[in-house]
């Protein structure tokens, strides 16, 4: 998708499942950011929407849900992730509309 | 008022220079650009009547035009120079009496002896002005002698000198002495004339000069009442014995007399005198004023509005930053509980409102502001401009009706375009509240968990964008560099311009040097810290931190004094002396502060001691001439003063001198012209003012050797 003469990056969401835990790990090149599905840790969450928040400066991007398996947890990522989408979205244009994102 | 006893306007005798030749336009145009006010024409051995007219009739009413002639005077086979002036309404007589004289003989070969000088022209009510030692070539003392026991009267002898130097000296030695231009090239006269001697008072005639010159005191009066004076009664003792009236005049008024004799209390009275009578008046009293008091270098007074610097006071952005708190996010838990449970209700099953994603509805919200903005803007300026009788009557209706149309047109498409974003902004809001309300209504309804909306990272991510530009605002604004304030406080001579220079920072939070100040601030507040500690914010905008930095800014003691970036600004006030750091002298100070005083345009300056600290070539150089000054424009400049620079140089109207014997005080007035001082009791003998002032005052007897700068009349 071109926006404003740049394309607008889609990044890979994956699901790790292991026996008593799920994550859903947002792959940013060779940075993966790690949200634990089955414990409620905001802080975690929040130090990745920092990460998030910051990325978005450098260019807008989305992420692709990428999963095979349809479980309880690939429902909670595939709504996760559509929301998050959309936010994204916002908030790159209130970041261009105050005049913060990084100039090349 | 300048007079020149001594001008060529032709060459005459073959050794004068042919720039001596002068017509009479070139003259009337000179003279007009110079302040001499009268001019006597004095040709070798020569009088041109019809020239003189000419030269008179076209500088009438700008300089009066002297009939004279400079003789080759023949004593005892000795040559000398003697200029005869008549009154100029013998000009017509002279000029015969000149012709009968000199005959056909040249004007290089014509002698006269001083007998025949006398015997033909000082019955033409003359002047005779002699060239005297260096003014070569000179008579000498008994040929002035000689010439003094020839004329009517012996007051009508004046000597030349050859400069302002020298004819000082001679009226020091009790000779009236003069000097003139002489000129050589009239090209050189508006410039030359400069130096000549200055008449302080204004005479109006051949006449009144010559009565000046016998000290005649009737003459005297009456010039000196041309200028206004008040007689004012004083109490300066508050003792009701030592009422004194004094005539103070609108030109210099000059107290003497010995320490004790109660000069400032004079002077603080009369300044009592003319508050009450509405004048703002205070006594200048020198050294009492500290100049960094006068310049406030401690900033007590100084106010500083950073916005009329273009400066944002940022007053808003520390409140909100101040009042941040993080947005919570939604819980992951919540997504795991609203999907664990499957939906069982039918209805609800049915619904698919509350699958929808809401929307962004900031990016809308503020479109919808930006072009609201616009609008208000907009009509404010239609507003103005039909408010605003006079523009109209400026620019004119057929003007007015194209902006008001073209106006009306902008106006009409903003609003267009506010519309549609209005109704953006609202659909998406709308939508939003309708997913909500769905899926908090099937939750209660069926007993589900409700289900998440949105992850929380628009708001999470908008509270930190407040948050950023907010910060970058205040240290932006912050960062800012200000022009420092230059005044000019002085001139200290060939040191240079003294200037006082405000330099203003803002606290960075890296500032330690003593020297900056607080504006305004009587107790320390806590700049450096709150400064470091937004810095320090800015760093921490995308860490989880963040809150705890500001939590540490809150709690920074006295911090909330600090409400907007006009508190974070510090001063620091010095004089400079070529753009460095510089403290004057004490006698620099004196220096500026007098000079300042008498640059104030006040209609009465009281000035107690100027001379104090002063060197006496700032006084007789700066300070003499600006008091001059202040007479010449009619203010009232009164002078408590021991240094005869001041009291004898300006040669003031009125002098009063204070004495005071065992029997009690005396309180004399006079005047140089006069030469007298005359006691207000009637109880004291008149006193000379010349040998009066030369034995009080400071610097006296010099003060009398440089006269010839101004021709008084002792």
């Amino acid at each position: 998708m071109e926006k404003e003469g740049k394309y607008m990056e889609t990044h890979n969401a994956t699901i790790e499942r292991k026996d008593s835990s799920a994550t859903l790990k947002l792959v940013l090149g060779e940075t993966v950011f790690d949200i634990v599905l089955t414990e409620d840790k905001p802080n975690d969450v929040k130090t990745v929407f920092n990460k998030l928040l910051e990325q978005l400066k450098s260019g807008e991007f989305e992420f692709n849900l990428s999963d095979a398996k349809e479980d309880l947890y690939f429902h909670i990522c595939k709504e996760y992730i559509t929301q998050l989408n959309a936010e994204l979205k916002g908030t790159y244009k209130e970041l261009e509309d105050n005049g913060l994102l990084k100039t090349e | 008022m300048k007079i020149d006893i001594h001008t060529h306007t032709k060459k005459v005798k073959q050794g004068d220079s042919e720039n001596r030749n002068i017509d009479v336009e070139k003259f009337t145009e000179i003279i007009r650009e110079t302040d001499v006010k009268i001019l006597a024409i004095t040709n070798h051995n020569h009088f041109d009547l019809k020239q003189y007219t000419e030269f008179k009739t076209s500088v009438d009413g700008i300089c009066q035009i002297w009939a004279g002639v400079e003789f080759d005077i023949l004593e005892e086979g000795r040559r000398a120079h003697l200029i005869t002036i008549v009154n100029p309404k013998n000009a017509q007589a002279f000029s015969e009496k000149v012709n009968e004289v000199i005959g056909i003989t040249s004007a290089d070969t014509f002698t006269i002896s001083l007998e025949d000088v006398v015997s033909n022209f000082d019955g033409l009510d003359a002047i005779f002005i002699a060239h005297y030692h260096s003014k070569k070539p000179s008579l000498t003392d008994k040929d002035l002698s000689k010439l003094e026991s020839l004329v009517s009267n012996s007051k009508r002898v004046l000597k030349e000198a050859s400069n302002s130097i020298s004819a000082g000296i001679y009226i020091n030695h009790g000779h009236n002495s003069i000097h003139g231009s002489d000129v050589q090239n009239w090209n050189d006269y508006v410039k030359d004339s400069t130096s000549l001697p200055e008449l302080r008072l204004p005479v109006e005639s051949f006449e009144q000069f010559c009565l000046l010159l016998d000290k005649d005191d009737t003459t005297i009066k009456t010039i000196l009442d041309k200028k206004t004076k008040e007689t004012i009664q004083l109490n300066p003792f508050n003792n009701v014995a030592e009422l004194m009236d004094i005539d103070i005049y609108n030109d210099i008024n000059i107290l003497f007399g010995s320490k004790g004799t109660g000069k400032t209390d004079i002077l603080k009275a009369l300044s009592k005198y003319y508050n009450g009578k509405g004048f703002k008046t205070e006594v200048y009293e020198s050294n009492s004023k500290k100049i960094d008091d006068v310049f406030d270098l401690k900033g007590t007074q100084l106010t500083i509005d950073i916005e009329q610097l273009g400066i944002d006071d940022c007053s808003a952005e520390l409140v909100s930053l101040r009042n941040a708190t993080e947005k919570e996010i939604t819980s992951l838990s919540k997504y795991k509980d609203y999907y664990s449970v499957d939906a069982t209700n039918k209805i609800s099953k049915n619904i698919k409102i509350d699958k929808f994603t809401t929307l962004d509805e900031n990016s809308p919200k503020r479109s919808f502001e930006d072009v609201k903005n616009n609008l208000k803007k907009f009509q404010e300026f239609k507003n103005y401009y039909t408010a605003d009788t006079k523009l109209k009557e400026i620019i004119g209706n057929d003007l007015l009706d194209d902006l008001e149309n073209a106006v009306d047109r902008i106006i009409e498409k903003i609003n267009s375009e506010s519309s549609e974003r209005f109704i953006d902004y609202k659909s998406i809001s709308f939508f939003n509240k309708l997913v909500k309300l769905f899926v908090s209504e099937i939750s209660k309804k069926t007993g589900q968990p409700e289900k998440p909306t949105k992850t929380g990272f628009a708001e999470y991510a908008s509270n930190r964008i407040a948050i950023e530009k907010d910060v970058k605002k205040i240290l932006e604004n912050i960062s800012k560099t200000i022009e420092p304030i230059v005044e000019e406080v002085g001139d200290l001579g060939d040191k240079g311009k003294l200037y006082c220079k405000t330099i203003l920072i803002i606290q960075n939070g890296k500032i330690s040097d003593a020297k900056y100040k607080h504006i305004n601030r009587t107790t320390k507040i806590p700049q450096k810290s709150v400064s470091d500690k937004i810095e320090l914010i800015s760093k921490h905008i995308y860490a989880n931190t963040l809150f705890e930095k500001i939590d540490e800014l809150k709690k920074i003691e006295s911090s909330e004094s600090v409400t907007s970036i006009n508190d974070l600004l510090l001063f620091h006030k010095h004089f400079t002396l070529d753009d460095e750091f510089y403290t004057p002298s004490n006698g620099e100070s004196s220096m500026v502060l007098l000079h300042n005083e008498l640059m104030k345009d006040k209609e009465i300056y009281l000035i107690d001691e100027p001379e104090k600290s002063l060197g006496n070539d700032y006084i007789s150089d700066i300070i003499v001439p600006l008091i001059k000054e202040k007479a010449k424009s009619g203010k009232r400049v009164i002078i408590a003063t021991h240094d005869a620079n001041i009291a004898v140089r300006t040669l003031p109207y009125n002098s009063i001198y204070r004495q005071h014997d065992i029997n009690g005080y005396y309180t004399y007035s006079g005047n140089p012209f006069s030469n007298n001082l005359v006691c207000s009791s009637d109880k004291k003998d008149n006193l000379d003012w010349k040998s009066i002032s030369m034995k009080t005052l400071e610097g006296g007897k010099s003060a009398f050797g440089e006269r010839g700068k101004i021709y008084g009349n002792t």
